[in-house]
């Protein structure tokens, strides 16, 4: 490849000096004009080769050289030599026409993305041969003639098949005037949808384009102009026009390196991430490729699913992004302008980066679901209390109740007639049901309260309030119902701690606060006890820091000795 | 005077039945779930409706519902709500602002049974009935410089006897004490809790409820 190109570098020097000496001898063209337009073939070649040199896997740069050599092939047609005229007039059109607009349409990537693209440059290469080729074929010497009419500079055609000088003229009108009138159109349309759907990253990359755009509508306007009124060409125009076709290969050359800079980033990733936590790859990825909106992406295989950093599951949207998957261990999601060899390159130089940070996305997923079954585990067992404490108030309580009345009732109808030593048993009797009853109810309310189901947090400790010894005021409470999780684990919060301040604490007075604070619901009980309370003291503490827990709370208790105890319990909550 | 029960359990209702009828009540009807005993009522229009706060299907809060409508359709029908947990906060959100024909007790206390035909009574004539747990709870809520602290036992005893719906014969009957003694302790009490004298029995409740359930 590289003598290739050195050997393509070498051979552009004598083309165009004999494409020089055919434009002054033959055509009479000014010597500089010659020089202007065999310079704009070189830029291109030169530009081209440097392009290809530095990034061989874009074809950007080959297009480049490609068109280079099609705009020193066209001085040939200008020949007098009817061989060389007709070999190079079916190609002449190429150069500042299809090959243009395909290398401008492949820029940045190298290749054309949509299919309107390749069918538009497609049609341009057919039509672009197809015309000169047809025109060669009706060529009527003398009458015959495309450029520099008004001089006596006729052309042979060496294959005239059938000479008809009213086809011939047809055939150059439609292409010059139509042909290539619509041809500027579709080609500036193409490059305004790009620009327009471009993200902000890509437009900047896009410079070029837009600069082709303008020279190939200008260049448009001037040959139909020209074409139509015959009027010779006007020399600022043509200067412009020149800087213009200069321009174009100086600014995708410009591109292809800046991205060809973004390289450079690739290495300094490398060291970077030697230094980051893996947390940091998907920002050292997005400063390295320039794309502040990329994404990353892990694969897990035991779920064969992707997710994120965090061990959420994610689903892989190519809607309007590029993919960049690494086998077994990530995607990347990014910008399309990026470079996919650019991307590939930053991929690879992270690979065990991304490996690591994928496992630890794979061990946070699995912590995910440790949490959500330790959650659905107390919801189900608080479930399960509920149950319980129906069971016990719809069964056993029933009937002991109906039961003793049964008894209250014989006892009377017997009370006149029967013996004091009977009447003594069926009114013990109903002394140990309603015992039992008695202790029933306050087995059922320790399982689940039911006055928590009924009326909520707020009337619970109201509830557990005025069954307590010690004084014990509710400083707030909610006055709305909250998830039945998070009223169940705010209530045994504080039953456990009024049982602990009123058992060990030798307090005289206990407040609650239980509200919301900023997106939480916060329980807190304090009392103006000893103090001096652990959080792994009781066990009852312990079982309350695992319930809290569960659904993502806290629980912490602030007891130094003689300074009163407070246990603060907070709960996520939306609500 | 005529009484409807409602009750899931069958012996209960029974039991219930039997002691009304030997205490002189006519038990009109007996049913087991909400909607029979919204027939009854309709019906039967009694004096007064006994029933169960849980019954099926769903067994939370039918008796409750049922006694709502009852309430809001047959004003004249008193309601004495049975459960086997009373709770201060349910029992204030049932009473509303009318405890008038209003009963709320703990299951247990059909087991005295001249307590209870007496409070059924009570609330057939439109009086009130509030367990005395949840009249030991609203009385025991804690408040700063509580006006409370400052009776004596015996005018404790009597408070917590009007907040149960009691009338001053009653209190006399259940203290053995002279109607002229509960008197003196009635209008100390309604002093020491800065209340203006309440003219009958209805307002009286409503005003120790009303000063009971107060935010400290």
């Amino acid at each position: 490849m590289k003598a290739l190109r050195a050997a393509l570098a070498v051979a552009a020097v004598p083309f165009g000096i004999v494409g020089y000496r055919i434009l002054v001898h033959d055509l009479h063209s000014s010597p500089q004009n010659a020089v202007a337009s065999v310079a704009v073939a070189w830029t291109f070649v030169a530009a081209g080769l440097v392009a290809w040199a530095r990034r061989p896997q874009n074809r950007v740069g080959v297009l480049m050289t490609f068109v280079g050599y099609a705009l020193l092939e066209r001085k040939l047609q200008y020949s007098h030599d009817s061989r060389l005229f007709t070999a190079a007039f079916v190609f002449g059109e190429i150069g500042l026409g299809a090959a243009l607009a395909h290398v401008v349409l492949a820029y940045p990537s190298g290749r054309l993305t949509t299919r309107v693209e390749r069918w538009f440059v497609g049609t341009a290469y057919t039509a672009a041969v197809a015309f000169p080729a047809a025109m060669l074929l009706v060529w009527d010497y003398p009458r015959s003639c495309v450029y520099d009419c008004g001089h006596a500079f006729r052309q042979h055609s060496s294959i005239p098949i059938a000479p008809n000088e009213t086809v011939f003229h047809a055939l150059d009108q439609v292409f010059k005037i139509g042909v290539y009138g619509v041809f500027a159109v579709v080609f500036i349309a193409l490059i305004a949808w790009r620009l327009w759907h471009a993200t902000p990253r890509g437009r900047r990359l896009l410079a070029p384009l837009l600069l082709a755009g303008v020279v190939a509508g200008s260049r448009a306007v001037w040959g139909s102009i020209h074409e139509i009124s015959g009027a010779g060409t006007s020399d600022p125009f043509y200067w412009w026009q020149v800087t213009g076709q200069i321009a174009i290969p100086l600014a995708l050359l410009a591109g292809l390196l800046s991205a060809r800079l973004a390289r450079g980033g690739v290495a300094d990733l490398i060291v970077e991430l030697g230094r980051t936590p893996s947390g940091g790859v998907r920002d050292a990825l997005a400063r390295a490729l320039h794309d502040p909106t990329l994404q990353v992406a892990y694969w897990l295989p035991m779920r064969q699913s992707y997710v994120d950093e965090d061990g959420r599951a994610v689903e892989l949207s190519e809607d309007g992004r590029a993919v960049m998957r690494l086998e077994d261990i990530a995607a990347i999601v990014h910008d399309p302008e990026l470079d996919p060899d650019l991307v590939e390159a930053a991929g690879a130089a992270a690979r065990l980066a991304l490996h690591n940070a994928r496992l630890q996305a794979d061990v946070r997923a699995q912590l995910g679901k440790v949490q959500e079954s330790r959650r659905r585990i107390v919801t189900a067992g608080d479930e399960q209390r509920r149950r319980i404490e129906r069971d016990l108030h719809d069964g056993a309580q029933q009937r002991l109740v109906a039961l003793a009345l049964e008894l209250r009732l014989a006892q009377r109808e017997l009370g006149a007639v029967a013996d004091p030593q009977i009447e003594r048993i069926l009114a013990s009797a109903v002394d140990e049901l309603q015992v039992a009853v008695e202790e029933l109810r306050e087995l059922a309310r320790g399982v689940h309260p039911a006055v928590l189901t009924e009326e909520g947090l707020a009337g619970a400790l109201e509830s557990l309030a005025g069954r307590t010894p010690v004084p014990v005021e509710i400083v707030s409470a909610p006055d709305d119902r909250l998830p039945p999780e998070i009223e169940a684990a705010a209530y045994f919060v504080a039953c456990e701690a009024i049982t602990n301040a009123v058992k060990h604490s030798q307090a005289t007075a206990i407040r609650v606060h239980a509200n919301r604070r900023n997106g939480r619901f916060v329980i807190e009980v304090e009392d103006d006890g000893i103090g001096g309370a652990k959080e792994n003291g009781g066990s009852g503490l312990r079982g309350l820091v695992d319930r809290v827990e569960a659904h993502g709370g806290t629980l912490r208790v602030e007891s130094e000795p003689g300074q009163g105890t407070r246990v603060v319990g907070e709960l996520p909550c939306a609500r | 005077m005529r009484a409807v029960i409602a009750d899931d359990s069958l012996l209960l209702r029974e039991g219930v039945a039997r002691v009304l009828a030997d205490a002189g009540i006519e038990v009109a009807a007996s049913v087991g779930d909400a909607d029979a005993l919204r027939r009854v009522v309709a019906t039967e229009k009694p004096d007064v409706a006994i029933v169960d706060v849980r019954m099926p299907p769903t067994q939370t809060d039918e008796g409750s519902r049922a006694a709502e409508a009852i309430r809001e359709r047959h004003p004249e029908v008193g309601i004495l709500m049975l459960s086997q947990v009373v709770e201060a906060h349910t029992a204030l959100r049932l009473f509303g602002d009318r405890p008038e024909g209003f009963g709320y007790l703990l299951k247990d206390r059909v087991l005295e049974i001249d307590d209870f035909v007496e409070a059924v009574k009570r609330v057939a004539r439109g009086g009130t009935a509030m367990d005395p747990q949840v009249v030991s709870q609203l009385v025991g809520k804690h408040r700063k410089d509580d006006p409370i602290d400052e009776l004596s036992p015996r005018e404790r005893e009597v408070l917590e006897l009007m907040a149960e719906g009691r009338s001053n014969a009653g209190i006399c009957a259940k203290l053995f004490l002279s109607s002229k003694t509960v008197e003196t302790h009635v209008s100390s009490i309604f002093s020491k809790l800065r209340l203006a004298q309440a003219p009958d029995d209805h307002r009286r409740v409503l005003a120790v409820l009303a000063y009971l359930r107060a935010e400290g």
